[in-house]
C-alpha cells in the first residue's frame, strides 16, 4: 500500500436487507492522509451508508451484505473489531443529541480515550488539548443537556479528537445548527485541517489529520475542502477538484438536488454570458466570486436590468392572530423565557419565526397552540383566548406539523393515520373518505395507503404528516423546523404544498426555522425573535437588505446571495433575496 | 416534562451529588438487600423512612421522575390488592371481608404490604442513584470494581434510557394532544398510552441504537479500560456513608437472624 493513502475501497457494495437496490454499487476510491473529502448528493444516495462502511459499523453492527473490500491504514474493516478501528477513524454522527453519553462536557471528551487504554496523565492532556482546540474549555463543567446544538457538536468532535485517529468522519454534523453554529463548527473544521499533525506510524514524519465530510449545506465546506466526491443511486459519480466538478457538471447536479452554493450559481451565471474570472478557471471561494462580481459590474461587463420586488403589503382584513404583551416562564420564579411579546397574524400569511437556537421560538409557537398558556398577557386564535379556552377546541382550526413526523404517527395504515383526527371529531363517514381521498392525493401517498407509517421514507412520513394535518381544512398550519432532515426535493415539496394551501385554500402558515433561504423565499412577514423577545418584525427584503450585521450579531445570516448584493449594491448590482428569486428576474428574463 | 427537564436533578450539588458511585452502588445494595430480611410491616417501614431524609437532602425534584414514582406506587397497590385476596393457606389468618367468591384476609393483607414495600423501596432507592449520578462515571465506577464491562454498559445503556423515554413521551403527548386524543380518564388514558407504545418504542430504540454506535465506534467494547479521567477517590462523605450503610446491614443481620425479630408469622415471605 501507498503509505500516503488512509483509505482504500476496492468493489464495495452494500445491500439492505429487502432492499432492491444496493445502497453502495460497486464502488473503488481512494482518499489520502491528510485530505479534506466532501462527500454530497441527493438523500438516499448512499452517503451515511458509506460512512458507515468507512468506519466498520457494517459489516460489524448493521444487517445487510457487504461485498468487496475497505481498508483503513491498511486494516481490512471486515476482519477488524470495530473497536480496534477507533484508533484509526472516528464519526461524528448527524444528531448531537443521540451520540452524547455523559452528563458532563468533560467526561464526554474523556470517554473514548478513556476506551483505549491509556493512563490518567495522558488521558487528562488529550482531553485539555481537544478542549482546546475545538474552543469549549470554559464549558468543560458543564452539563450536556444545557449546551445549544452547537456547543454539542463541538463536544462530539473534540470526543473523537482526543482519541487522534488518523481520520475523522462528520456525518451531517451541521444540519440542526443555527446559521452562526453552523459557520463555527465549519471554522473549527477549516483550523483543525489546517493545524492537527500526527505521527505516521514507522517514520519520524508528522501529517495531518484525514477529515471526510458528508453534508448537504456545501457554502461554507467549499472554501477549504480539497475533495469533492458526488452520490448518485450508490454510485460515487464525480470525484475530484469541487471547482471542476461544480462548473463543468452544474446542469446534471443540480437535476439530482445537489445544493449548489449560491455564489457558484452567480460565477456560472456570469460564465454563461461568456465572461471569464482572469484569476482563477474555476473560482469557489466566495471572496473570488466577489472580486469576479465586482469586475464584471465595475466595468460594465454586462448590465443588470432594472426588477421587480415583491409585494408585501398586508391585507389587514382578518386577524387570525392576536398576541398581547404574552410574557412566558415555565416555572414561578423562573426567568421569562418569552417577554412582553406582541403581534398580530392576518389571514393569507405565511408568517416565520426565526432566531437562533434557545432563543425562544419553540416556546413561542406552543404559546400560539394552546399547549402553553401565557404568564402575563393573552394569545388569542381563531378569536379564541388561549387561557380561558379548552385545547380540544383550539386544535379543531389548527395543523400542527413536527419537527420530527415519527411524533405524530401512531396508527397502523397511512389511511388509517389521515382519517385519525376526523373520526375523533365525529365526521360522517362519506364526509372522512371525501377528505382522507383528497388528502392523499395531494401528498401524493394514494399507492401507500395500505402500507404502516413507519415504512415510509422520512420525507414520505413528513409528507404524511402534513397530509394528517391539512385533511380538515384548518385555517392555520404551523410547520416546526421543517427543513430538517429533509433533502431539497422533499423540502421543496412540502413548501411548495403549504404555499397551495395558502393560495387556494385561505390557509395561514406559521412556521419555525432558522433556513433563511426558505424565509426569503416563501414567508410574507418575519419576526426575528432573541432572549425571547421580538428584535426585528417586518418582510424579508427589509429585514435581509438592512440588517445583516444586526442578523449576525443574533447568531442568524442573511442568505449568501442577499448578503453579496448588499455588498455589490455600490456597484450597481440591484438587491436579490435568494437564488429563485434571481432566477426568476434575471436569467429567464434575459 | 421532556428528557432535558430530567437534568436538573444532576445540576445540583448535594452530599449525595458528590458522592462517589461507589458508595452509592453500595448503598443500593444495601437498601435492596436489608428489606429481603424482614416480613414483619413495622421494620420495613422503618427502612422506607429511613430513605426519606436521604431523599430530601438530596434535593431531588420529583418533577421530571412524577411517572416513574406514580408507576412504583401503583406496582406496590396492586401487590397489596392482590395479595390481600390471594389464598396463602396461613394458619390462624383472619377473614377481613368477602367480596363475590373473593375473600380478603390478613395474612394475604400483610404479605401485599411486605411485597409492596421490599419491590418499592429498592426501586425509589434507585432513583436516588439515576438523579444523582452521571451514567458514564456510574459505569467507570462499576469497572473499578472489576464488575464485568457487559453488565456496566448494560446499566449505563438502561440508566441512558431514562431521560430518552421521558422526553419522548413528552413529545408523543404533546403531539397526540395537537391531533386530538383525549386524556382523563381511565379509559381514555389507556387509549393514548396504548397509541404512544408504538412510537415510543421505534423512536427510543432508533435514538438508544445511535448512542450504542457512537459509543461503540470510539472503542467502548475494546475492553481496554485502564484509568479514567475522574480521580475516583473516596471522600469523608463516601467513608462515612460506607460505615452507616455497615453499621445498619450488620444491625439489621443481628436484629433479624440474632434477635429473631421482624418476622411476622401471617406472612408468606
Amino acid at each position: 500500500m501507498n503509505k500516503r493513502e488512509v483509505v482504500e475501497v476496492n468493489g464495495l457494495s452494500f445491500v439492505y436487507p429487502g432492499a432492491e437496490l444496493k445502497a453502495i454499487d460497486n464502488q473503488s476510491f481512494e482518499i489520502n492522509m491528510g485530505e479534506f473529502v466532501l462527500v454530497c448528493g441527493s438523500s438516499g444516495s448512499g452517503k451515511t451508508t458509506l460512512a458507515k462502511c468507512l468506519n466498520g459499523i457494517i459489516p460489524h453492527l448493521a444487517i445487510g451484505d457487504m461485498y468487496g473490500e475497505v481498508k483503513i491504514n491498511g486494516l481490512n474493516t471486515a476482519k477488524v473489531e470495530i473497536n480496534d478501528l477507533s484508533t484509526h477513524i472516528g464519526m461524528v454522527f448527524q444528531n448531537p443529541e443521540d451520540q452524547i453519553f455523559s452528563i458532563r462536557v468533560n467526561d464526554e471528551v474523556a470517554l473514548g480515550v478513556e476506551c483505549q487504554g491509556y493512563k490518567h496523565e495522558e488521558i487528562v492532556k488529550r482531553v485539555n488539548y481537544a478542549m482546546k482546540k475545538l474552543r469549549i474549555e470554559d464549558i468543560a463543567n458543564r452539563l450536556t443537556f444545557s449546551l445549544s446544538g452547537g456547543q454539542k457538536q463541538k463536544v462530539s468532535i473534540a470526543s473523537n479528537l482526543a482519541i487522534m485517529p488518523s481520520i475523522i468522519i462528520l456525518d451531517d454534523p451541521t444540519t440542526d445548527l443555527d446559521p452562526i453554529s453552523k459557520q463555527e463548527v465549519m471554522d473549527i473544521l477549516q483550523e483543525l485541517k489546517n493545524e492537527i499533525e500526527l505521527d505516521v506510524a514507522g517514520s519520524d514524519e508528522k501529517s495531518r489529520m484525514t477529515f471526510i465530510v458528508i453534508e448537504h449545506e456545501l457554502t461554507d465546506l467549499m472554501e477549504f475542502t480539497d475533495r469533492v466526491m458526488v452520490m448518485h443511486e450508490g454510485k460515487i459519480v464525480f470525484n475530484g477538484e469541487p471547482g471542476k466538478i461544480f462548473y463543468e457538471n452544474y446542469d446534471y447536479l443540480d437535476n439530482i438536488g445537489v445544493r449548489i452554493p449560491d455564489h457558484i450559481r452567480l460565477a456560472k451565471f456570469f460564465m454563461n454570458q461568456g465572461l471569464e474570472y482572469d484569476k482563477i478557471k474555476y473560482p469557489i471561494k466566495k471572496k473570488d466570486v466577489m472580486d469576479f462580481a465586482i469586475d464584471v459590474l465595475k466595468n460594465n461587463k454586462m448590465s443588470i436590468h432594472s426588477i421587480t420586488y415583491k409585494d408585501y403589503k398586508i391585507m389587514e382584513s382578518e386577524k387570525v392572530a392576536e398576541i398581547k404583551d404574552l410574557s412566558f416562564r415555565y416555572q414561578p420564579l423562573e426567568r421569562m423565557i418569552l417577554k412582553n411579546i406582541s403581534f398580530d397574524i392576518y389571514k393569507g400569511e405565511f408568517f416565520a419565526i426565526v432566531g437562533h437556537n434557545g432563543s425562544g421560538k419553540s416556546t413561542l409557537m406552543k404559546n400560539l397552540l394552546g399547549i402553553l398558556k401565557p404568564t402575563k398577557g393573552e394569545v388569542i386564535i381563531n378569536g379564541q383566548d388561549t387561557k380561558e379556552a379548552d385545547i380540544s377546541k383550539l386544535i379543531l382550526d389548527i395543523g400542527y406539523v413536527f419537527q420530527n413526523p415519527d411524533n405524530q404517527l401512531f396508527c397502523d395504515t397511512v389511511r388509517n393515520e389521515i382519517e385519525f383526527g376526523l373520526k375523533n371529531n365525529d365526521y360522517p363517514q362519506d364526509e372522512i373518505d371525501k377528505l382522507t381521498e383528497r388528502a392523499l392525493d395531494i401528498v401524493g401517498l394514494r399507492d401507500r395507503q395500505e402500507d404502516h407509517p413507519f415504512a415510509l421514507s422520512r420525507g414520505q412520513r413528513q409528507r404524511l404528516a402534513v397530509a394528517t394535518m391539512l385533511v380538515s381544512n384548518p385555517k392555520i398550519i404551523m410547520l416546526d423546523e421543517p427543513t430538517t432532515g429533509l433533502d431539497e426535493k422533499d423540502l421543496q415539496g412540502i413548501l411548495k404544498l403549504m404555499q397551495e394551501l395558502i393560495d387556494f385554500y385561505d390557509g395561514t402558515l406559521i412556521m419555525v426555522t432558522h433556513d433563511m433561504e426558505v424565509v426569503a423565499k416563501y414567508a410574507t412577514r418575519v419576526i426575528v425573535i432573541d432572549d425571547g423577545q421580538i428584535v426585528l418584525n417586518d418582510n424579508p427584503d427589509e429585514i435581509f437588505k438592512n440588517n445583516v450585521e444586526k442578523l449576525e450579531s443574533l447568531k442568524l445570516k442573511s442568505t449568501i446571495i442577499a448578503s453579496m448584493t448588499t455588498k455589490l449594491s455600490e456597484y450597481g448590482m440591484p438587491y436579490i433575496p435568494c437564488w429563485d428569486f434571481f432566477e426568476e428576474q434575471i436569467i429567464n428574463k434575459k | 416534562m421532556g428528557g432535558s427537564d430530567f437534568s436538573i436533578n444532576y445540576e445540583k450539588e448535594t452530599w449525595m451529588h458528590m458522592l462517589d458511585p461507589r458508595s452509592k452502588l453500595i448503598f443500593i445494595l444495601v437498601f435492596a438487600t436489608v428489606p429481603l430480611f424482614f416480613t414483619q410491616f413495622e421494620y420495613l417501614l422503618a427502612c422506607t423512612l429511613l430513605v426519606i431524609p436521604i431523599w430530601i437532602s438530596a434535593k431531588i425534584d420529583i418533577r421530571p421522575i412524577k411517572g416513574l414514582l406514580i408507576a412504583i406506587g401503583i406496582f406496590a397497590m396492586v401487590s397489596v390488592v392482590f395479595s390481600t385476596f390471594y389464598n396463602y393457606n396461613i394458619p390462624d389468618q383472619i377473614v377481613l371481608f368477602k367480596l363475590g367468591p373473593l375473600t380478603a384476609t390478613d395474612g394475604g393483607f400483610r404479605t401485599g404490604l411486605m411485597l409492596g414495600f421490599r419491590a418499592s423501596l429498592p426501586a425509589i432507592v434507585a432513583l436516588i442513584l439515576i438523579c444523582t449520578t452521571d451514567p458514564a462515571s456510574l459505569a467507570k465506577a462499576m469497572m473499578k470494581m472489576h464488575v464485568p464491562l457487559t453488565a456496566a454498559f448494560m446499566m449505563m445503556g438502561a440508566l441512558k434510557m431514562f431521560p430518552l423515554v421521558a422526553s419522548e413521551m413528552s413529545n408523543i403527548k404533546t403531539a397526540q394532544t395537537i391531533r386530538g386524543v383525549k386524556y382523563g380518564g381511565m379509559k381514555n388514558n389507556f387509549k393514548a398510552f396504548r397509541l404512544a407504545v408504538f412510537p415510543l418504542i421505534i423512536n427510543c430504540l432508533r435514538k438508544s441504537r445511535v448512542t450504542g454506535v457512537a459509543v461503540e465506534s470510539k472503542g467502548f467494547g475494546k475492553r481496554a479500560w485502564n484509568e479514567y479521567y475522574q480521580n475516583f477517590k473516596l471522600g469523608r462523605n463516601d467513608y462515612l456513608i460506607l460505615f452507616l450503610c455497615f453499621v445498619f446491614f450488620v444491625g439489621a443481620v443481628i436484629t433479624r437472624f440474632y434477635f429473631g425479630l421482624g418476622v411476622d408469622k401471617y406472612v408468606t415471605g
